[in-house]
């Protein structure tokens, strides 16, 4: 979907990209990460043009985007920021509906997406769509911006530390409706972070860059469990790593099928990190695992979290 | 308890000020210097009641907070005024049957001073009703529609200055007229050369020192002086090509006037204009260009329309700094109300001054007004 080739990036004195390769494949959730300066930002705005690179070439859907008009090209793609940016004169509505005008489409179409995006988004429609931006609160504004990214279906999202601004509860909420939204639409997404715990809770592809160079690429697993060097072990978080871990891991992907146990039952999609939670709070050994709709299909022991998964344990 | 010692100080001293001076004063002619007209002739009989809504502007410091309060401060102020005006009206009259033909009439210091705070008070209480603009500048329309009515209906027809009037009603009517359309002749190229100067300087910082200094010192220059001017280079102008006169363009009258006015509103218009763009949100601007508008789609959509409330507060400071200036431009023979005021000041005759001054005043605080409504509606929109 998008492919750097030993593309660089130079500023007035001194280089922010110095020779990055990346493909992102269609459908991946793939989060740059690194510390400030060390050129996340500017990779994602090269895709878009927003920057533009001085050397190497970055392919979209297989052309150079140097052969696209830059609005053009920025208008296949979603684009969100921390700062959200909503235009404050314009509704929620026109907010939303900013890109499908830029491509005209007709007024009737664009009020149904606005509907079908602010549901999906957790926000009713009918009251939310008059509104301006000021009336709202700082994770709806967010959901707005993202919704404004995600109007026109674009096949890649790009997103530039869109939740880094927002306290913990919303965040979360935000996380979790974003794998959800990206799960049902399927669409590609590059985000930029510099939080380790929200890049592998997103994450189905971790890119750690520092001073403009990829130093590991992988999933949050792969990550966690072999960090390339002291750079990304330190990053990762030396002391934490172990609960990192088991946050970058499916309860789904340990449980004993057709087992049972007593108690509340955590659903399939919980992190391993929770199902360690409660088995401390509870002071058990033993879980119930139910799947999303709530049915019983089996449970995990506290002995499951350090088993290396065998293949044939995916649900 | 005085919730608003500074207002209850304001009240006293117009209070005293207004009983030591003429409420009205009486001359046999117009160019004499009229005499007090004494309070006691103005009191005379329940003519004094007409000062009554005063005595609920004296207990507005003691009276709860509240907006059955203000409510009063304002109805009692707009009372006052009115009831002043037919007062001096009612005086007048009285006045004018015992005298010869040639006597006149005028409004003294005091009824002045009291106007002033009566307007001042209701205006105030205005302001503390209701925080809706659009709402405020109606309630004072309707609260200044008594004394308008008791004016346009001949009530004060023997008073001084609208014996002036009637003398020159013609004359009066092309005044008004030249000096809008002087205002709005001004407006053209201000806005041609004001707007894209403004543009400029906020996309090139490094322009806008030199710019602003430049203006900055034609600000600087008396209105008389760059009036002065003008003279010699359009004259001389003119002289070289005489097809210009044919345009109605010479050394005095309109076209220096308009030029003069022109150069000192490109300050204000050049300043809102800059800082309107510089205003509008950086996160705006990039987000608009991350979802793909070009360049001209971003000044449009997004720059215009949210730089567009500090640039009427300009245009606001603009045109009410016009509405005085062009009153001096008539020394080069623009005409508007400033030839009025001229001709009264030559002739010592107050009360023509004031015929050019009264309107004046009130085109200033009108137009102050509506563009402060345009400035508000603009900015709910916005946010």
């Amino acid at each position: 979907m998008i492919r750097f080739e030993h593309v660089g990036k130079d500023y007035a004195g001194w280089t922010a990209i110095e020779d990055l390769s990346l493909t992102v494949e269609k459908g991946e959730f793939c989060v740059l990460i690194g510390p400030s300066g060390s050129g996340k930002t500017t990779t994602l705005k090269m895709i878009n043009r927003l920057i533009e690179h001085d050397r190497g070439r970055i392919l979209f859907e297989g052309a150079e985007i140097r052969s696209f008009a830059p609005e053009e090209l920025r208008r296949r793609m979603g684009y969100a920021i921390q700062s959200i940016g909503l235009f404050p004169h314009w509704t929620v509505e026109e907010n939303i509906g900013a890109v499908p005008k830029l491509l005209g489409w007709p007024r009737a179409k664009i009020r149904d997406r606005v509907t079908e995006l602010l549901s999906m988004l957790t926000l009713d429609p009918e009251r939310s769509r008059a509104r301006y931006p000021r009336h709202l609160s700082g994770g709806e504004q967010q959901r707005i911006g993202v919704a404004r990214a995600l109007a026109a279906s674009p096949s890649v999202l790009l997103m530039d530390e869109p939740f880094g601004a927002l306290d913990p509860v919303t965040r979360d909420t935000l996380q979790a409706e974003m794998l959800r939204i990206q799960a049902a639409s399927g669409t590609t997404v590059v985000l930029v972070t510099h939080d380790i715990d929200e890049a592998i809770r997103l994450a189905s592809r971790i890119v750690i860059l520092e001073g403009g160079r990829i130093v590991q690429s992988g999933s949050p697993r792969e990550i966690l469990a072999s960090p390339a060097n002291d750079f990304v072990a330190d990053f990762v978080g030396r002391s934490d790593r172990g609960l990192r871990l088991l946050a970058a891991e499916r309860v789904g992907d340990r449980m004993r099928r057709g087992e049972t146990a007593a108690g509340e039952p955590l659903t399939v999609d919980a992190s391993l990190r929770e199902a360690l939670s409660l088995f401390v709070a509870r002071n058990v050994d033993r879980l119930p695992v139910s799947d999303t709709s709530g049915t019983l299909v089996g449970s995990i022991h506290l002995a499951d979290l350090v088993r290396t998964p065998s293949p044939d344990a995916a649900p | 308890m005085v919730k608003n010692p500074v207002l209850m100080v304001l009240v006293v001293a117009a209070l005293a000020a207004a009983i030591a001076l003429p409420f009205l004063s009486h001359a046999p002619n117009r160019l004499l210097s009229g005499q007090p007209v004494p309070w006691g002739l103005v009191l005379e009989g329940w003519r004094g009641l007409a000062f009554a809504p005063a005595i609920i502007l004296l207990a507005d410091p003691f009276l709860p907070d509240g907006r059955i309060t203000h409510a009063l401060v304002a109805l009692a102020a707009s009372a006052l005024i009115a009831g002043m005006i037919w007062l001096a009206g009612d005086v007048a009259r009285a006045m004018a049957d015992a005298a010869t033909p040639a006597a006149r009439t005028s409004f003294g210091a005091a009824f002045w001073i009291l106007a002033v705070m009566a307007a001042l008070a209701a205006s105030d209480a205005l302001q503390k009703l209701t925080r809706e603009p659009a709402l405020r500048i109606g309630l004072a329309l309707l609260l200044a529609l008594p004394a308008v009515l008791l004016v346009a209906n001949g009530f004060i027809d023997a008073l001084s200055i609208m014996k002036e009037y009637a003398n020159r009603r013609a004359v009066f009517a092309a005044a008004v007229t030249t000096h809008l359309a002087i205002i709005a002749a001004m407006l053209v190229p201000t806005l041609a050369i004001g707007l894209p100067l403004g543009l400029l300087v906020h996309r090139r910082q490094k322009l806008g020192r030199p710019i602003f200094a430049v203006l900055n010192i034609i600000q600087t220059v008396p209105s008389i002086a760059l009036f002065g001017l003008l003279i010699a280079p359009l004259a001389a102008l003119v002289a070289f090509a005489p097809a210009l006169a044919r345009l109605g363009i010479s050394g005095i009258g309109v076209t220096p006037a308009i030029i003069a006015l022109t150069l000192y509103s490109l300050l204000p218009i050049v300043r809102s204009t800059a800082a309107g763009l510089a205003a509008v949100p950086g996160a705006a601007i990039e987000a608009a260009r991350g979802i793909g508008m070009t360049r001209a789609q971003i000044f449009r959509a997004v720059e215009v329309p949210l730089a567009l409330p500090v640039l009427v507060a300009g245009l606001r400071v603009t045109v009410v700094q016009a509405v005085g200036l062009t009153a001096v431009a008539a020394l080069i023979g623009a005409g508007g109300l400033g030839a009025i005021i001229f001709q009264g000041l030559n002739a010592s005759a107050i009360d023509l001054v004031l015929l050019g001054v009264v309107p004046l005043v009130g085109i200033a605080v009108l137009a102050d007004l509506a563009l402060k409504l345009a400035g508000a509606m603009l900015k709910a929109r916005t946010g």
